[in-house]
């Protein structure tokens, strides 16, 4: 319900404090979508809708802390990786599915910096803004905190590899990270029907230095919707 | 020989003017967005939660160019005009009577999605920009585009300009959700007369600060109407 002026989806510890969740043990489906460009198998897909579920237990949320980060952003929430996460193609009248290698997709939500969504692991790294997550900017997220509680959302769409990647307009001079998103080729994704990667066509780059993203909020211009759906087993629609 | 290649010449032209001014395509106007984003939705004497798909299935033939305060706007007057609503696996669809709602596109105050005769251009919903300035920093992609129509592209990444729509072939946008009776958030209140349907009457209520997200799509079908 919030301005997320200050909301930056930074799950950027690369050492997280974790701690299972004392929540219940319930069926859950998260899903997440938006409009955008990606490869799968090697098709490209252009301005495809790209929808990634992922059906779990909230017995398997865990709690995250990442503690203060240099950019001076600290991430916080739960996090679910136990479960199966698909991503479902559609263009031109036409989908495909795929389900994605067991452990490489999960669902975060931060609560500290105000973000959630689909995020990968390679090994003990962890993208927090690849495949896809929402950030704060004038959205209303914050609503899905926990994980555990069904409804729907939408925020500013990011598929950024290395997010968050620039926090220069409101904090850093010299600025934090390149500003840039980095390439999907280097995170490139495995499912049953091949490689996949998403891509961020849509940018708003900065009035302060030119070519760079303008920030970890107003960055993205793409938008899209992130959906709980507790009790649910189904693959949706 | 020469009759014959002028008259081909001749029928070619002709059919080719008349496939851009009569023979349009089907198109399907789609505006998402989520209940969250606004005070509430309320369908007959229910409020419904989740996400928000207002469709509106038309022609391009009669996407029609109007100066509408000063303005260039792209618009469809004629159309089946749907409202779907779905959390999960709980999904209502509610078809909105003819002649209250229209698809509209502002590409210079960057405003597109579903205005209606009795509450103006913003209502039932649209998306457009937060704040006094519209540009990618208030408006996703339709205030990028606004921004890029008044002064240029060079702050943003090349494929946002090719998103330009006239609302007669595919678009997509995104923006911030305002559905608000009569204007921007600044003026929102509530409908004084519902947009009528077959579930009963659509009101969405204005609350408080509510802030979200949605997404503009038209898909247009190669198939062609109106020809043999």
């Amino acid at each position: 319900m919030s301005i997320g002026l200050k909301s930056s989806f930074v799950l950027a510890g690369l050492a997280w404090t974790l701690a299972a969740a004392p929540v219940n043990a319930t069926p859950v489906r998260y899903t997440g979508w938006a409009f955008s460009d990606v490869s799968l198998g090697g098709t490209l897909y252009k301005r495809a809708r790209v929808e990634f579920t992922f059906t779990g237990d909230t017995g398997d949320l865990v709690w995250f802390d990442s503690g203060v980060q240099p950019s001076g952003f600290e991430g916080c929430g739960f996090q679910i990786q136990n479960g199966t996460a698909r991503v479902k193609i559609t263009a031109g009248g036409q989908s495909v599915t795929a389900t994605f290698n067991s452990g490489q997709v999960g669902v975060a939500m931060d609560q500290c910096s105000g973000g959630a969504g689909f995020v990968s692991y390679f090994g003990t790294q962890l993208e927090p803004g690849y495949p896809l997550v929402f950030d704060g900017w004038y959205s209303d997220i914050e609503g899905a905190s926990g994980l555990q509680t069904t409804g729907t959302w939408s925020g500013n769409a990011w598929s950024c590899v290395g997010f968050p990647a620039f926090d220069l307009y409101y904090f850093y001079s010299p600025p934090i990270g390149t500003g840039l998103c980095g390439d999907p080729a280097t995170r490139v994704l495995q499912t049953d029907r091949g490689a996949f990667e998403i891509f961020q066509r849509y940018s708003y780059f900065g009035v302060i230095q030119t070519g760079v993203l303008y920030d970890d909020l107003a960055g993205s211009l793409n938008m899209g919707f992130f959906a709980v759906d507790v009790g649910s087993t189904g693959e949706g629609e | 020989m020469k009759r014959s290649t002028s008259v081909s010449v001749v029928l070619c032209v002709f059919l080719g003017v008349a496939g851009t001014a009569a023979f349009g395509k089907p198109v399907v106007y789609t505006l998402y967005s989520e209940s969250n984003a606004v005070g509430s939705v309320q369908l007959g004497t229910t409020t419904l939660t989740g996400l928000i798909r207002f469709e509106f299935k038309s022609d391009t033939s009669n996407t029609t160019q109007a100066q509408e305060g000063g303005v260039t706007v792209w618009r469809n007057d004629s159309g089946d005009a749907s409202l779907t609503i779905s959390q999960g696996s709980h999904t209502t669809v509610a078809h909105i009577l003819p002649d209250q709602v229209y698809v509209r596109y502002d590409p210079t105050n960057g405003v597109v999605g579903f205005g209606s005769y009795a509450a103006g251009n913003f209502y039932p919903m649209t998306l457009n920009c937060q704040g006094s300035r519209c540009n990618g920093f208030n408006g996703g992609t339709v205030g990028g585009l606004a921004d890029i129509n008044v002064n240029s592209a060079t702050n943003y990444a090349p494929d946002v300009a090719g998103l330009a729509t006239q609302l007669q072939g595919a678009a997509l946008l995104t923006g911030f959700v305002t559905y608000c009776v009569g204007g921007t958030s600044t003026s929102c209140r509530s409908p004084a007369t519902p947009i009528q349907t077959d579930m009963g009457p659509l009101r969405i209520f204005a609350a408080g600060n509510n802030v979200g997200s949605g997404v503009f799509t038209a898909v247009v079908s190669e198939k062609e109407e109106g020809g043999d």
